[in-house]
């Protein structure tokens, strides 16, 4: 065991940061006022940077890297607050990577992982409350046709996606993880039924509609066995870069607070001198410090354990992550003062991104009774 | 990074397991597992058992009788030997003293120091706080006056762990007042066995009396049990913080508690079925377990960093979680045993503990609630937790 990074791992982590930090100072801007939240140029940077292709095997086209890697990449995203869905790329990228064929698959990904197309996953409803395997929205093959119904719920990326992934029942008499299949839908099959939003942390999402929706055979993707498990696999990825994020974003929030607290002056000291506010800054460097050691606690999870371990892992992972977000973002306003509840200031910005990752993927009372489950 | 073990990891780790299974008393695991403090003889005699294997003093040097191991390894050892119910090896003489006296001591000293310690013959106790002097420890007035080649030492001590079972004290005493305070200290070896020193266990909320103070009046101390040079003992004490930096999160003993918690609530009653089976009883225990989980990874993530500077800045954070940690989980425990929490329980001195049988609770209960009234004092010794949170943000706001 040595969980000193590597020096490939270190080069990444800077690479990514100098991105994230470029990003932040400009980019960022356009991709606010863009009309789906992509600003192409950036997309391409990200691209390039390989950040997509991370996290999918090599031969499939991506470059394999290991759970790590998406960590460094998911941290810079959280740093750099990063507005276009890379999470919801990266998530849809390992749905298919998992529940495709291999030829079939290559195929699929090569456009996604050149930047040239985007997909998003349409999996949750707003009655799973973070449970991957709870589906209500349902297939039934009629003559030459699958009619789906249902609702999918927040989908992050789906404003600017070109195909939607959209898990729906295929067996009404299945529960929990069995009878799910994956359906393809176009652009021009979902356009008009997508329900559109901005996000906490600027991102754009939506509602899709289902009802009666009507897609051809060929629509459904990969095989039976694989769509569940491919989906909890892949969510499970997907939990544990969102809490790489948070780590991120607390990291950023946490060198502002400090900043501030030395900047600024009241009672003709600086704020930095009042143990009062020392003491809440310590609060947040322990909270994240604790974060950052369940991030690699989640990692070692999914890198060691099987279906279980790993779910236990990430649980865990999302339950302490968010019990430092809480801190950490409550108290990064608190020591701003007035001008920390200001849409001006950054760091309302990194509030609201703490908020979001707290709000996705499950709270804390579905992910402690997942984790005891386990 | 790599979180596998490796295969040398690995067998050593089945090799301390198979060690403990063959060397430790049963009944020394029972009593100790159940939450009561040590004794000295039993820290002795399994001091002098790792020390037949080399064993004694995993922290060290090889060049002094360490072991050589990485830190990985000395880690697994830890979780190793507290899961078994090992007793701990006395923490002040190879935690505290010992790496003093190995970094600032001169030969002689080593050399009269270091062996006995190693074997478990001789047992130092740490005499730094005053009644005038904890968390401002500087300002500490216990004086040491130079006369020919002794010093004379007048003052007193206090929350002196051990003290009454020791053989001597390592003292912080003041050897001048000129300029501030931390310039006029130094670092002394006394013989508890001195004319002039009096010993007085204090008696704490839980019954135990393991704490002391410790009288000096007028005690002669050899010029030779000066460790290092004189004024510079302030300076040496630091030292100590960095070598103890991940021993305070006390993961070990935190996940043999919560493991003991977790098996015992699947046998405490309730209308419901098994406490284990309640909701929010579950809840609970689940956020121990992940916050134990965290800081195990902090303290792994300590052993293996390079930057010596980010490491002790990282030992506040562990002691601060430990010690918050530690209360939480005899908390919940307390709450597990119910109405039997409020025993008060006599500390057991006989082996077959048949004196349980005449007590009402089951038989785990004794030993929880004075852990829990003892961890009280987790927060507030070994640099109370607001000192260590002035020194994080002091590292941040620099």
């Amino acid at each position: 065991m040595d969980l000193k990074y590597s020096t490939e791992e270190r080069l990444l982590e800077s690479s990514a940061k100098e991105f994230a930090r470029d990003y932040l100072a400009g980019h960022r801007k356009r991709s606010l006022v863009a009309p789906d939240g992509v600003d192409g140029e950036s997309w391409r940077s990200i691209t390039d940077l390989g950040w997509l292709a991370a996290g999918v095997p090599e031969e499939l086209g991506g470059l394999g890297g290991s759970v790590i890697d998406s960590l460094l990449i998911h941290e810079a995203v959280g740093w750099g607050l990063i507005v276009e869905p890379v999470l919801s790329a990266c998530l849809a990228l390992r749905v298919l990577s998992l529940a495709v064929p291999k030829p079939l698959a290559e195929t699929i990904l090569q456009p996604l992982l050149a930047g040239e197309a985007r997909w998003a996953v349409a999996h949750d409803e707003s009655a799973a409350r973070g449970d991957p395997t709870f589906v209500e929205s349902s297939a039934r093959a009629v003559r030459d046709v699958w009619r789906l119904s249902g609702h999918k719920s927040m989908i992050l990326g789906a404003p600017c996606a070109d195909s939607l992934i959209v898990s729906a029942r295929v067996d009404p008499a299945s529960d929990g993880i069995a009878g799910i299949a994956l359906f393809r839908l176009h652009r021009r099959q979902f356009s008009d039924r997508l329900k559109q939003c901005r996000t906490l942390d600027g991102q754009h999402a939506a509602d899709l509609d289902l009802t009666d929706l009507e897609v051809p055979r060929e629509a459904r993707i990969g095989t039976d066995s694989c769509a569940s498990s491919a989906l909890v696999e892949a969510y499970d990825h997907a939990i544990l870069a969102s809490c790489a994020e948070a780590v991120g974003a607390m990291e950023a929030a946490i060198d502002l607070t400090a900043g501030h607290l030395k900047n600024r002056k009241q009672f003709g000291a600086p704020l930095a001198s009042f143990q009062a506010l020392q003491h809440r800054l310590a609060d947040m460097v322990i909270a994240s410090e604790q974060a950052r050691s369940i991030l690699l606690y989640g990692a070692a999870g999914i890198i060691q354990a099987g279906a279980a371990g790993r779910a236990r892992a990430v649980s865990a992972a999302k339950v302490r992550v968010m019990e430092s977000a809480k801190i950490i973002g409550a108290n990064a306003i608190q020591l701003h003062g007035g001008i920390g509840v200001t849409e001006e200031h950054i760091i309302s910005h990194y509030f609201r991104k703490l908020c979001a990752f707290e709000i996705r993927f499950g709270g804390a009372d579905y992910h402690l009774t997942r984790f005891l489950a386990a | 990074m790599d979180f596998t073990y490796t295969p040398h990891e690995i067998r050593f780790r089945d090799e301390v397991r198979e060690f403990i299974a063959a060397n430790l008393a049963p009944h020394v695991a029972r009593r100790f597992r159940r939450g009561w403090r040590w004794t000295r003889d039993e820290t002795q005699s399994w001091t002098r058992t790792l020390h037949a294997k080399g064993w004694s003093a995993p922290n060290w040097p090889a060049e002094y009788g360490g072991t050589g191991w990485s830190p990985v390894m000395r880690h697994l050892f830890e979780v190793e030997v507290w899961a078994a119910g090992a007793p701990p090896t006395h923490n002040q003489n190879f935690d505290l003293v010992g790496p003093i006296v190995y970094t600032f001591g001169n030969d002689e000293q080593k050399g009269r120091v270091l062996p006995p310690i190693l074997r478990g013959d001789y047992y130092w106790a740490q005499g730094f706080s005053e009644s005038g002097a904890g968390s401002d420890l500087a300002s500490l007035r216990t004086s040491a006056v130079r006369e020919d080649d002794h010093y004379i030492v007048q003052g007193q001590k206090i929350w002196t762990s051990d003290a009454e079972v020791c053989d001597g004290v390592f003292t912080l005493v003041r050897t001048s007042t000129v300029g501030k305070p931390q310039a006029g200290i130094s670092f002394l070896l006394v013989d508890l066995k001195s004319p002039g020193i009096t010993v007085r266990p204090i008696e704490l909320m839980n019954g135990e009396r393991h704490l002391n103070e410790v009288f000096f009046d007028k005690v002669r101390v050899p010029v030779a049990n000066l460790v290092g040079q004189e004024n510079e003992g302030w300076r040496y004490s630091k030292i100590l913080l960095v070598h103890e930096r991940t021993a305070s999160a006390r993961v070990p003993e935190l996940k043999r508690d919560l493991a003991s918690l977790r098996a015992h609530a699947e046998r405490v009653p309730t209308s419901q079925g098994p406490l284990i089976n309640d909701p929010g009883f579950r809840a609970r225990l689940a956020r121990l377990e992940i916050d134990v989980g965290a800081l195990e990874f902090t303290v792994l993530r300590v052993l293996c960093e390079e930057n010596q500077a980010a490491a002790s800045q990282a030992s506040s954070v562990l002691k601060v979680r430990g010690s918050e940690l530690l209360q939480e989980v005899s908390q919940l425990a307390t709450e597990a045993l119910g109405a039997y929490a409020d025993v008060i329980y006599p500390m057991p001195t006989d082996w077959q503990e048949t004196w349980l049988q005449q007590m009402p609770g089951p038989e785990w209960a004794s030993g929880v609630t004075a852990s829990f009234l003892q961890f009280r004092a987790a927060t507030i010794y070994g640099g109370s937790n607001e000192i260590q949170r002035t020194l994080i943000a002091r590292s941040r706001l620099a």
